[in-house]
C-alpha cells in the first residue's frame, strides 16, 4: 500500500471496523513524517524531550481530528503540512507560556554532540540558537520543508507579507552568522 | 536586489526543494546576493535535517496510536459525566417546578395554606419554568464551549 493511498483509507475509515485499517494507515503516515517533523520540533525548540513531547501531541490531534469530524481527506503533502501545522502551534504556545527551550537552563535535554563532523552540525545548531523562535520555523520550513510564503502563512497564523518580510531578516541574520568570517570573530 | 521585493523567491524556494532550477532563476541567483545566502541556508539546514532526522529513532507509531486513543477515551468519559451532571440539574429544577405545580393543584382546592392562591403559585410556576429555560440554556452553551476546547 502506498502513503497516498493509506491516506485515503485512513480518511474513509471512520467506521468502527475499519480500526485495525485506521491503524495500519497511521503508521504509514507516522513512519513517513515522524523523523523530519521531530527535527523540526528539536532545531526549532532546541531540546529533544521537548521535541519528544511534542511530536506525541502533534500526532494525537492529529489523530482527534479523525474523530470530529473524519474529514482528513488529505493528500500525501497536505498531510504533511498539517503535520508541520500542528507541531507550529504547539510551539507557539509553548512560548506564550514563557517556555523557551534555548533560554532554558536543562543539559538533561539537549542534544548529544554527534560523532561525525560535529563542527558542521554545531553551527547550525549555534546559528538556530542565535535566531529568535519565530525566525527558527520560519527558516526551517521555507528551507527545509520547501513551503512557499502562502503555506508558512497558513502554519504560522502570520500574513503572507509579514512572511516575506521576517523571512528576508532571518536569512539575513543567519547568513551572516554562517559566514566563515562571523564565525571566526566569535 | 532587495529579496523582500525579489519576484523569484518562491521560485527559489520551490527550486530547492525539487532541484529544478531554471536558466533564468540560475542567472538570477548569480546576481542576486540574498539569493546566494538563500541557497547556502538551504543546504546547511537540509544537511542538518538529514543528519538529525536519521539518528532519530521514533517510538513505535503502536505507542503514539494508544497513547491516541487512551487520551480519546477520556476525552469522551469526561463528556458523558458532563452530561450526567447536566441531567442532575435538570432533574432538580424539573422536580422543583413538579412540586410547585402540585402546590398550586393543591391550594386550588384549598387544601393547604389558605393565603397560598393560584395566582401567586402561577407566578412562581412561570418564574421556575424560565429559570429553568435560562439554567438549561446556559448549561447547553457552556458545555457546548468545553467540547470545543476539547474536541
Amino acid at each position: 500500500m502506498t502513503l497516498a493511498e493509506s491516506i485515503t483509507n485512513y480518511a474513509a475509515g471512520a467506521s468502527p471496523d475499519a480500526s485495525a485499517l485506521d491503524e495500519a494507515a497511521f503508521q504509514l503516515i507516522y513512519d513517513s513524517t515522524a523523523r523530519p517533523l521531530w527535527a523540526y520540533l528539536l532545531r526549532v525548540s532546541g531540546r529533544r524531550d521537548v521535541a519528544d513531547d511534542l511530536l506525541q501531541e502533534t500526532y494525537c490531534r492529529f489523530l482527534r481530528r479523525r474523530d470530529a469530524k473524519g474529514e482528513l481527506a488529505m493528500n500525501e503533502a497536505e498531510t504533511r503540512s498539517y503535520l508541520f501545522r500542528i507541531a507550529t502551534n504547539l510551539l507557539r504556545d509553548r512560548w506564550r507560556r514563557g517556555e523557551n527551550a534555548f533560554d532554558g537552563d536543562g543539559d538533561a535535554g539537549e542534544e548529544p554532540v554527534v560523532e561525525d563532523d560535529p563542527a558542521a552540525k554545531m553551527d547550525v545548531r549555534r546559528v538556530m540558537q542565535a535566531l529568535k523562535p519565530r525566525a527558527r520555523q520560519l527558516l526551517w520550513l521555507a528551507y527545509v520543508e520547501g513551503m512557499s510564503h502562502a503555506e508558512i502563512a497558513e502554519a504560522t497564523g502570520l500574513n503572507v507579507l509579514s512572511i516575506r518580510l521576517l523571512l528576508f531578516r532571518a536569512r539575513r541574520h543567519a547568513a551572516g552568522l554562517l559566514r566563515p568570517d562571523t564565525m571566526e570573530t566569535r | 536586489m532587495n529579496a523582500m521585493r525579489c519576484r523569484y523567491e518562491n521560485e527559489m524556494i520551490r527550486a530547492l526543494q525539487t532541484g529544478a532550477w531554471s536558466e533564468s532563476l540560475i542567472e538570477h541567483q548569480k546576481n542576486c546576493a540574498d539569493c546566494r545566502d538563500a541557497v547556502v541556508l538551504a543546504q546547511a539546514l537540509r544537511r542538518d535535517a538529514n543528519d538529525v532526522a536519521a539518528r532519530y529513532a521514533p517510538p513505535p507509531s503502536a505507542q503514539v496510536w494508544a497513547a491516541a486513543e487512551r487520551r480519546r477515551r477520556m476525552a469522551a468519559l469526561e463528556r458523558a459525566t458532563r452530561f450526567v451532571f447536566a441531567l442532575k440539574i435538570a432533574g432538580l429544577i424539573y422536580a422543583a417546578v413538579l412540586v410547585l405545580w402540585g402546590v398550586r393543584a393543591l391550594a386550588v382546592h384549598g387544601v393547604i395554606v389558605p393565603g397560598l392562591d393560584s395566582k401567586l403559585l402561577n407566578t412562581a410556576i412561570e418564574g421556575a419554568g424560565l429559570a429553568a429555560l435560562l439554567v438549561g440554556s446556559g448549561l447547553w452553551y457552556t458545555l457546548r464551549g468545553d467540547e470545543r476546547r476539547t474536541g
